[in-house]
């Protein structure tokens, strides 16, 4: 009985103890709720100081003017209010919400571009556009520093025009424009601007010394001598997908460089992640490891096709200018490196094309392939589609057509030769391969045996119509992350496999047919 | 009868087959487009209409890009064409219009407009100047900028003729200039003078409004001081003023008032005394009180950075040649005085006497006193300077008086 009682007590003490911590808890929030107010700068209007948002290519071309000389940090300013100005007006006409317009445009500016706004609401358009270089010259600035006139010379801008959600049309327009800006409230206001018949650009192409690969009549020529690609998709045993890490290691990439080479192969395609190598603003540390791994593959004698914009996925047309900075810095310093063979502008994107949009992606495609292009003119450009269906797109803007091929080998040919039959550019098999992940997670894999029987097949295929063509992948992997193959058990099993040396450094038996 | 009704239903039939490779072939013919106005210029405010003539019946529409956006225009049927209102907002605005009429995303036909500033409406000003105050003396300026629109609210087409109208005293000018790059400017340049310069601007029939800048006199140049005292005495009582002359620049306009002017004055041993004063009407005074005993000053006045003064040199003389100092009973109670002036009378309350202890060559302590009724009186207790012998120095106008070995 005494001990019944003594239940009832721990029981109901512990249930008032619990109710008390709920209360407490409870008030504790509410009280930090009501102490956490808004920030009090957030009452001043300063300008807007978050990470870039805006960055087409904007130089100053001429800064002479007949008013005063121009402070190195007023035309800082000014380049950037002006930008903001754009990307202001850009989201504004793409939202149909005035929002920031205010801050960049002065009261009579602002109103046209209200009434813009409301004729599009009426029509139910949405304009989605980004502007992708600016060449500003200031035609003015005044003895009080209070206002500017520039021009901005031959912009290029790319346009989506979309009615009732549909797409209307598609279009790039060059322009330039004569702007009156005044300084008010701390912010550099447009308060005039004036589309002018744009003058003829100049585009000056730099002479390299390098010899760069040449493409002709559907062959790749260095040095004036016909090249095959013969290559292997490349990522270190220990640090799959994170070459570029803490742990990145000079020692192991030159020994891994050592047995592609002995193996007879000729090309790597190496990853280049979008975010980790720090997005518009490049990390100079990641940049310098990639230039290590460039210089060995270049005393290795081996050929990198550089697969940039790994993981991104935005394609947003307000997110453009961003990427053109992180491909400008990328290919701009990559460029006369001896070692690149071609710029691959982004790994199997047509993947993305249900959940981004196919046409966002590959507007975003083409444009990022004329930037390459501009920084690069001579290198050939290529993208890593995930099918052969998708060889078709973009067709006339690549260079080299690549695509990746996991089917069956019985299937391969008729659909090799549907996409030979449409382009006489080079093709290169570019990801291929069977995991010997036969096991507990794949009772029906293929085993070693059947592995290398695959190569040995693919391979006599491969031969038979002279396909260039690049394996996946070098060595079987420990750990796979799970933003590449998610995080079921047995679709990362499948992804540990795909190697010709096991996760104990043995080769296995593919390793005979590695050059295929 | 039956054979006719066959015929005429194989005819039918011919026709409708006929019609149908008809309409095939004219959808697969290629639309192409004309534009049938060609103008190409418009004055802003005015309507724009477009007139296209396609070869086959199809529906386009214009997409329209100008300086401030782009817009979509639906067509309107007229007389089998398609014709296209550009909308008020477009065609307000200076600038190139490109416009593309496209159908189903193929674009059909391109162009390109040219909206200029609206030449018939009253145009606007916008003036800005700045700096809103300048200096005298012809070297420093203000920028007037004319920015001068339509009623539109577009800037005016370039080599617009400007006047730029000016008053400052008895001076009144009008310049012209030619717009570029949507504005007119001018420098001003201050007169000699210093004083209030009205600007105001013309476009046509337009005035803009008044306009103010404040012309401030220039630098000051090197000016003279004096000193204005009672008497010549080291009283330590007395103030003695120091004045500058009017302090003008260089185009003789007396400084602003405020200037701020620093007397600093050097004493015979090489002490430096610091006063300043504001200038009002060009005029700044500082004050110093003389010195309690005989000394020399060298006085030299600065407008920080711009100007200076001659150098002043003042001596002033002692007021006394002696004093008499008694000792009490006990040597305790020391009495300075009577502490007589220059014509013998006593010195007025709050002359300084010093009266320094010093014990075997060491000083103890320095007593600082006051006069009252021209006496000064020191007391040395008892529990501060314990029974012995003492040297006492009294100091007083610059006079000192030694007593060694004084029991206390």
């Amino acid at each position: 009985m005494s001990s019944n009682k003594n239940i009832y007590r721990i029981g109901l003490i512990s249930v008032f103890l619990i109710i008390n911590l709920v209360i407490l808890f409870a008030i504790s929030q509410i009280v930090s709720y009501f102490s956490s107010g808004a920030d009090r700068a957030s009452i001043l209007h300063l300008a807007v100081k978050n990470e870039e948002v805006y960055l087409p290519k904007t130089i100053w071309v001429d800064t002479i003017n007949p008013g005063r000389p121009i402070e190195k940090q007023t035309l800082e300013t000014l380049k950037g209010d002006y930008l903001k100005g754009w990307y202001v007006r850009n989201i504004a006409y793409q939202n149909n919400d005035p929002l920031g317009v205010a801050d960049y445009y002065t009261k009579s500016a602002r109103e046209t571009i209200y009434e813009h706004i409301k004729d599009q609401k009426s029509k139910n358009i949405k304009v989605i556009s980004t502007t992708l270089d600016h060449n500003l010259a200031l035609d003015f600035y005044s003895a009080d520093g209070q206002l500017a006139i520039l021009t901005d010379r031959h912009s290029r801008a790319y346009q989506r025009i979309y009615q009732n959600e549909q797409l209307l049309l598609e279009t790039y327009n060059n322009a330039s424009y004569k702007v009156l800006l005044l300084l008010e409230d701390g912010f550099w206001k447009i308060r005039h601007i004036v589309k002018e018949v744009p003058s003829v650009a100049n585009d000056t192409v730099a002479k390299t010394t390098v010899t760069i690969p040449k493409i002709k009549n559907g062959h790749i020529y260095i040095d004036k001598k016909p090249f095959v690609i013969k290559g292997i998709n490349y990522y270190p045993q220990a640090t799959p997908w994170n070459i570029f890490g803490n742990e990145f290691s000079e020692t192991v990439i030159t020994k891994d460089f050592d047995i592609i080479k002995n193996a007879g192969l000729n090309t790597l395609r190496v990853f280049v992640p979008y975010e980790e190598f720090g997005k518009a603003e490049i990390i100079p540390e990641k940049l310098q490891k990639l230039k290590k791994v460039l210089d060995i593959a270049a005393r290795k004698e081996l050929k990198v096709i550089l697969t940039l914009f790994d993981f991104y996925g935005n394609y947003d047309t307000i997110d453009w200018t961003l990427t053109h900075r992180h491909a400008e810095q990328l290919v701009r310093s990559l460029k006369n490196h001896p070692a690149i063979l071609a710029w691959d502008i982004k790994n199997e994107p047509n993947l993305d094309f249900a959940s981004r949009g196919k046409i966002n992606v590959l507007a975003w495609l083409k444009e990022m392939i004329t930037q390459v292009k501009a920084f690069d003119p001579s290198h050939p450009i290529t993208i890593g589609w995930s099918d052969l269906q998708s060889a078709n797109l973009l067709k006339e803007e690549l260079d080299l057509i690549s695509f990746h091929y996991y089917g069956s080998i019985a299937d391969f040919e008729k659909e090799y030769h549907t996409i030979r039959s449409k382009t006489n550019k080079p093709l290169v098999l570019q990801e291929y391969g069977l995991p010997s992940n036969f096991g507990l997670w794949a009772p029906l894999g293929a085993s070693e045996q059947a592995q290398a029987t695959y190569y040995r097949d693919f391979g006599a295929v491969l031969k038979k119509h002279n396909i260039q063509n690049i394996s996946w992948t070098l060595y079987d992997f420990d750990n796979i992350p799970s933003r590449v193959a998610g995080i079921l058990p047995w679709r990362r099993f499948k992804q540990k496999h795909f190697g010709f040396i096991d996760k104990d450094g043995h080769k296995k038996p593919s390793f005979e047919f590695i050059k295929n | 009868m039956f054979l006719e009704r066959n015929y005429i239903i194989a005819y039918l039939f011919g026709y409708i087959l006929s019609l149908g490779v008809g309409v095939s072939a004219s959808a697969q013919k290629k639309i192409s487009a004309f534009r049938q106005n060609d103008q190409t210029v418009f004055e802003a405010g005015t309507p724009v209409k477009l007139v296209f003539k396609l070869n086959v019946e199809a529906y386009v529409e214009l997409f329209c890009l100008g300086s401030y956006g782009t817009t979509v225009v639906k067509p309107i049927k007229e007389s089998g064409n398609s014709c296209f209102i550009i909308p008020s907002h477009i065609v307000n605005k200076r600038g190139v219009l490109d416009y593309q009429l496209f159908h189903e995303s193929n674009i059909l036909y391109k162009g390109s407009l040219t909206i200029v500033a609206n030449t018939k409406t009253k145009p606007q000003i916008a003036s800005y100047i700045g700096p809103p105050s300048i200096l005298a003396g012809g070297e420093d300026f203000t920028m007037l900028v004319v920015s001068p629109t339509d009623s539109y609210g577009n800037p005016l087409v370039d080599n617009t003729t400007i006047e730029i109208k000016h008053q400052f005293k008895e001076v009144e000018k009008t310049i012209e200039v030619l717009s570029k790059d949507f504005i007119g400017w001018k420098n001003l340049y201050s007169y000699r003078e210093s004083g209030k310069l009205l600007v105001s601007s013309q476009v046509q029939e337009t005035p803009s409004k008044e306009l103010a800048i404040e012309v401030f006199p220039s630098q000051a140049i090197d000016f003279e001081i004096k000193i204005n005292r009672k008497h010549n005495y080291a009283d330590g009582n007395q103030i003695s003023t120091l004045e500058t002359s009017v302090i003008t620049d260089r185009n003789n306009n007396i400084v602003s008032d405020g200037t701020l002017v620093e007397f600093m004055i050097q004493n015979n041993k090489g002490h430096m005394l610091k006063t300043q004063g504001a200038t009002i009407s060009g005029v700044a005074k500082g004050r110093m009180l003389h010195p309690s005993h005989p000394e020399e000053w060298q006085i030299q006045a600065y407008v920080t950075g711009m100007a200076t003064s001659n150098t002043l040199k003042v001596v002033y003389r002692a007021i006394t040649e002696d004093y008499t100092v008694t000792f009490g009973p006990d040597n305790r109670t020391i009495t300075v005085g009577p502490l007589q002036s220059f014509m013998k009378q006593l010195i007025p309350d709050g002359a300084v006497v010093k009266l320094e202890v010093c014990r075997d060559t060491i000083s103890v302590e320095q007593l600082i006193e006051t006069s009252s009724n021209g006496f000064v009186t020191f007391v040395l207790p008892v529990d501060f300077y314990p029974p012995g012998k003492y040297d006492l120095k009294v100091l007083a106008f610059g006079i000192e008086k030694t007593f060694n070995t004084i029991n206390l």
